[in-house]
C-alpha cells in the first residue's frame, strides 16, 4: 500500500513537473535545430554535435565558438569568449546551489545542467526530483535538437538556410515570459513604490552597461550594480 | 574523428562550464541571514532583470520595429493577463514573423 502511495506520488510529481517545463523544452529547439543546421555547414559530425552539446551545453557559447572554430581560433580565444559569454552563470549557481541534494555525483551532474531557462522555471521550493526533471528535460530537448538540426539539414536546401531568418526569436520570447512572471512574482509578493522605482533604474543602468561594453561583457558589472542597488532600496 | 579545432572548441566549452557552473556549487560558503536574503531574493531578481535587458537588447538591434511590437506584446500579456507561456510565445512570435513581413 506505502509503496503503492509513493508511486502515485512520484508519477505526479513527474506529470505536474513536466507540464512546467515541456512548453520551454519545445521553445528551444529551433534554436537547437539552428545550432545542428550550421554545424552540418561547417561539416561538424554527430560525434562533435553530440560531445558539444553534451558537455558544453550552452546555446550562446555553442553559437559563438562554431564560427571560431572553423576560422581555427585557439584554445584560450575560445575560452576567453565562453567564459565571458557565460559568465552570468556564475551569480545563478550560487544563487541556486542550495537547492541541489548532498550528494557530490548528483550536484556535479545537475550543476552542469544549469541553464537560463531551468533556472528560470525553477522555483526555490522545488523538491529535489522536480530540479532533476526540470534541468534532464532541458537538456534532453537541446542534445536532441542539435543533431536533429544536422541530420536535417541534408534535407534543406541551400536556398533555404536562410541566416538572417531569426529562428531563436522564440526561443527569447519564451525566456523572457519566464522572467518577466519572475519579476511579476517579486513585485506583487512586495508592492512597493521603491521597488519599481528601483528597477526602472536598473533597467535603465543595464541597458547604458550594455551599450557601454556589449552583450558580451555587461553581464557581470551590470548584474553587481543591480543587485547593489535593490540591497539598498529593500525593505 | 573530432577534427583538432572542434575538439579545442567542446574543451574549452567544458573547461567553462567547469568554472561557471560546477565551481561555485562546491564553493562551501558560510552564510548568514542576510547573506541568504542576498542570495535568494536580490540576485535573483538583479540576473532576471538582466535577462530582459539583454533579449530586448539583442532582439531589437537585429530588427528593431518587429522586436519592439512583439516583446511590448509579450509584457502585457505577462503583466496584465494569465496567459500560459505556450499561448503568450506563439502570439508574440507570430506578431514578430507579421511585422517583419510587413517591414520587408
Amino acid at each position: 500500500m506505502k509503496i503503492l502511495k509513493s508511486h502515485d506520488l512520484a508519477s505526479d510529481t513527474l506529470r505536474r513537473v513536466l507540464k512546467r517545463v515541456y512548453p520551454t523544452a519545445i521553445a528551444i529547439m529551433p534554436v537547437g535545430l539552428l545550432f545542428g543546421v550550421l554545424a552540418s555547414k561547417a561539416h561538424w559530425t554527430a560525434i562533435d554535435v553530440l560531445l558539444i552539446s553534451a558537455f558544453g551545453f550552452t546555446g550562446s557559447g555553442q553559437f559563438a565558438l562554431l564560427p571560431l572554430s572553423t576560422q581555427g581560433a585557439g584554445f584560450l580565444t575560445m575560452l576567453l569568449v565562453a567564459m565571458s559569454i557565460n559568465c552570468r552563470y556564475i551569480p545563478i549557481a550560487f544563487t541556486t546551489s542550495s537547492r541541489l541534494p548532498e550528494n557530490k555525483y548528483h550536484r556535479l551532474y545537475l550543476g552542469h545542467l544549469l541553464g537560463d531557462e531551468a533556472y528560470a522555471i525553477e522555483k526555490s521550493s522545488d523538491s529535489h526530483i522536480s530540479i532533476i526533471i526540470i534541468r534532464t528535460t532541458i537538456f534532453i530537448a537541446w542534445v536532441l535538437s542539435n543533431i536533429a538540426g544536422l541530420y536535417a539539414a541534408q534535407f534543406i536546401p541551400q536556398q533555404l538556410i536562410n541566416p538572417s531568418l531569426n529562428l531563436g526569436i522564440a526561443a527569447s520570447l519564451a525566456l523572457l515570459y519566464l522572467s518577466f512572471n519572475q519579476l511579476k512574482n517579486h513585485l506583487l509578493s512586495s508592492k512597493q513604490k521603491r521597488l519599481i522605482i528601483g528597477l526602472v533604474v536598473c533597467i535603465a543602468l543595464a541597458t547604458l552597461i550594455i551599450n557601454l561594453l556589449g552583450a558580451v561583457y555587461f553581464w557581470l558589472p551590470s548584474i553587481i550594480i543591480s543587485t547593489w542597488i535593490l540591497w539598498k532600496i529593500k525593505p | 574523428m573530432m577534427t583538432s579545432s572542434v575538439t579545442m572548441a567542446t574543451l574549452a566549452l567544458i573547461a567553462t562550464t567547469l568554472f561557471v557552473r560546477i565551481l561555485p556549487i562546491f564553493l562551501n560558503i558560510k552564510i548568514n541571514a542576510t547573506s541568504r536574503t542576498l542570495l535568494e531574493k536580490i540576485l535573483p531578481t538583479a540576473v532576471f532583470l538582466n535577462f530582459v535587458v539583454y533579449i530586448a537588447y539583442s532582439e531589437i538591434k537585429s530588427a528593431p520595429l518587429p522586436a519592439i511590437l512583439a516583446i511590448t506584446a509579450l509584457a502585457a500579456v505577462t503583466f496584465l493577463s494569465r496567459l500560459g507561456i505556450i499561448t503568450a510565445t506563439c502570439l508574440c512570435t507570430f506578431i514578430y514573423f507579421s511585422a517583419i513581413t510587413i517591414h520587408n
